[in-house]
């Protein structure tokens, strides 16, 4: 065995052990980022690792995590990672620590090369900017009104189509009482009842009469049934005139209703309801959608990789259950500061954050957030947020600003917020996709502009958008953060919705009595025909009335 | 390509312990099949520089697996992949994956369980194999390979004298 051992070797063997700390640096950068990679199924990179053996400490710099759906784009980048622990746990490929520092944390950064993993091919999507604010502008009724002749025709009228169903009932209803009047004065049977009268009346002796007894029964029993007819006749008759009537009248004042009717299909009511609605609701909107953009994020981190290609030189690592499972990444406590700008949000933020990890489920832990939001144009800005993914995905934000100094802010509807200074106070909260929340705004020393010419029209609303200078508003999260609803309420509702209401009335007013008029011209013909509809029913009337009489005169002299 | 032979050569010519040659063999194979993030490797060099082992032979034998590794990757893999999902050993992996030292070797890695399978059940049989042909060369078949022409024309180049002469 002492044959076996090269002491020179010692040597060799102690320089080789020192070499190896000066690889562990590139090897740690290795461990880490095959270790993020696997976990987080994406490429996951750093610049550099270095360690710090007074401490001990790992500064890992450049940490970039590629985005999924779109591989040149990182979704996140941290410029700067300081971790208390030891070089060797490191190595294990879990970074888990009391304390860490995360300096430079960035969203939405661009990457110099794809950050695709294997031969998964991704197509980048589309940046999907939120573009609800332009489907949902203001619409104020009065200032763009359909053209008359496009908004009134004759196949569509409501007017022509009730003249059409008077028509019909009348035609239908005509025939059958003519029928029934034409048998009633059956000059026939009339004459046949006066000859039956003639020679009872005429009977002679008392043998004689006394036959004309059942005869004149017979004959009392026919003219009865004749005159139940002709009452039977006349109250239909009543029944269809009284329905004709309505039908006319109803018809005279059809081209006012019309005009109500069409009115109000193309928004003339309610128009002005809910002004803030649409002025700040597809902002608020496409603010959760970033939200939703943001905790997609976090959902794939626990998600295991799909399916893993072997590499040749690299095999796979498999997993067995350990007594103490841990994850990739705990910082504990960490001090973190970084820019939300790569999210549309624009505040870099500085706080402190607990339990930050990729996999809840094993620290039994949510994340917690607390930042200060930076931005010159705001006094003070806080936020503390939960992110809870142990079982269902549950995230609470809660933050209040003050003294955000806004400035040529564009709102949807051609409206600009020139100036204006906001505090607001938020609470939203999702559990899975479900929404839910408030949003609380006090804005003072308010200038609000319409950037269109929708208010040149009307100087009085302008110069009530002018004099509003505060606006309170609260917005009600509901529904998912793929479709949120937001029911905003505001003094704005109040205040724009009386002036521009007053001063759209009068226009409103010559537009319903242009078209009522032109209901009434289009219709003239047929209106005119309505009433001599009326006219020539009651002209039935004295036929129904003169067989009546006829049958009465019979009818006494028995 | 002669190079590599005129070393050969000259390492079973020479008077060396032919255990020094054998480990030097088994130890280029283990470093060779070994891949690369296994605290396996780091090992293994140690070992070598503290053991008798011939480093010329070492480093040619190491060159000549690493090829053979890259040819034969899938099957290693195939092998420490069936090694590490079997059943029978789980609790024995399960009670591995617990110590730092063990996760730092990589052992859970089907290439590095299928390379160190490999190098396991080969090193006693290299090993005696490799002193026996060492010996056998050396009684035997010495005077008759150095009768072959190719021998005699490699011994009797310039580039073999100059190679004699630097001690290489």
């Amino acid at each position: 065995m002492k044959g076996m051992i090269r002491w020179s070797g010692l040597g060799i063997a102690a320089v080789l052990i020192v070499l190896a700390f000066f690889v562990l640096e590139p090897l740690l950068k290795f461990v880490i980022e095959q270790a993020g990679t696997r976990a987080l199924s994406t490429k996951v990179t750093l610049d550099e690792v270095a360690i710090d053996w007074s401490e001990p400490s790992l500064a890992l710099t450049g940490l970039e995590v590629a985005d999924k759906k779109q591989p040149l784009k990182n979704q996140v980048e941290v410029d700067e990672i300081s971790i208390n622990i030891d070089a060797f746990e490191a190595l294990s490929g879990h970074l888990i620590s009391d304390q860490a520092t995360l300096k430079g944390i960035q969203f939405n950064t661009a990457r110099s090369e794809s950050g695709e993993l294997g031969d998964i091919v991704t197509l980048s999507n589309v940046d999907e900017k939120v573009s609800s604010s332009a489907s949902e502008a203001l619409s104020l009724p009065g200032l763009d009104l359909p053209d008359i002749d496009e908004l009134v025709t004759k196949e569509n009228s409501l007017t022509y189509q009730r003249y059409q169903a008077l028509r019909q009932y009348v035609d239908a209803n005509k025939d059958a009482f003519k029928k029934r009047i034409d048998a009633l004065k059956d000059e026939k049977k009339i004459d046949d009842y006066k000859a039956r009268f003639d020679e009872i009346k005429n009977a002679k002796g008392f043998m004689g009469k006394l036959k004309m007894v059942s005869k004149a029964k017979k004959l009392k029993k026919d003219i009865d049934r004749d005159l139940k007819d002709a009452k039977s006749l006349r109250k239909d008759f009543d029944a269809t005139v009284a329905e004709i009537r309505r039908r006319v009248d109803e018809l005279q004042d059809s081209p006012k209703q019309e005009a109500d009717h069409l009115l109000h299909k193309i928004g003339v009511e309610g128009g002005t309801e809910q002004v803030a609605q649409v002025l700040f609701g597809p902002e608020l909107k496409g603010y959760l959608k970033q939200l939703k953009e943001l905790t997609s994020g976090s959902e794939s981190a626990e998600n295991k990789p799909e399916e893993v290609v072997v590499e040749r030189g690299k095999g796979l690592f498999v997993s067995f259950e350990q007594e103490k499972p841990l994850p990739l990444v705990w910082f504990k406590q960490s001090l973190i500061s970084g820019d939300f700008s790569g999210l549309g949000i624009p505040f870099a933020f500085n706080g402190t954050a607990s339990d930050i990890t990729d996999q809840q489920t094993l620290t039994g832990e949510p994340t917690t957030v607390d930042l200060e939001l930076l931005n010159e144009k705001v006094k003070s800005a806080n936020v503390g947020a939960t992110f809870d993914i142990r079982h269902q995905q549950v995230i609470t934000i809660n933050g209040t600003m003050k003294g955000y100094q806004v400035e040529k802010l564009p709102l949807s509807g051609d409206f600009e917020l020139s100036d204006g200074l906001a505090d607001l106070v938020a609470n939203i909260k999702t559990e899975g996709d479900a929404l839910s929340g408030d949003v609380k705004m006090d804005m003072n020393t308010v200038s609000l502009t319409s950037t269109g010419d929708m208010f040149e029209k009307y100087p009085s609303a302008k110069e009530a958008l002018a004099s509003i200078e505060r606006i309170d508003a609260n917005a009600v999260l509901g529904g998912s953060l793929d479709n949120p609803a937001v029911d905003i309420t505001s003094n704005l509702d109040d205040v724009l919705s009386t002036v521009l209401n007053k001063a759209l009335e009068g226009q409103l007013e010559v537009y319903k009595a242009q078209v009522t008029e032109k209901l009434e011209t289009m219709l003239q013909a047929e209106m005119s025909d309505a009433d001599a509809i009326k006219t020539d029913y009651l002209g039935m009337s004295g036929d129904i009335d003169g067989a009546k009489d006829v049958l009465g005169g019979l009818l006494g002299g028995l | 390509m002669l190079t590599i032979f005129a070393k050969l050569l000259k390492l079973l010519n020479s008077d060396q312990n032919p255990s020094h040659l054998a480990l030097a063999v088994c130890f280029g194979l283990a470093v060779g099949l070994m891949p690369s993030f296994s605290l396996f490797l780091l090992i293994l060099f140690i070992l070598v520089c503290l053991i008798k082992a011939n480093l010329t032979l070492f480093f040619l034998v190491w060159g000549l697996f690493e090829g053979i590794a890259y040819v034969f990757d899938p099957a290693l893999h195939q092998l420490g992949y069936g090694l590490l999902t079997n059943v029978s050993f789980n609790e024995l992996w399960g009670g591995m994956i617990q110590s730092s030292f063990w996760k730092l070797t990589a052992f859970n890695n089907s290439l590095v369980m299928g390379a160190s399978a490999v190098i396991l059940a080969l090193w006693v049989p290299v090993y005696v194999l490799t002193i026996y042909l060492v010996k056998s060369y050396r009684g035997s078949m010495q005077a008759m390979v150095e009768k072959f022409k190719i021998v005699q024309m490699l011994k009797g180049s310039k580039f073999y004298k100059l190679y004699e002469e630097l001690g290489a």
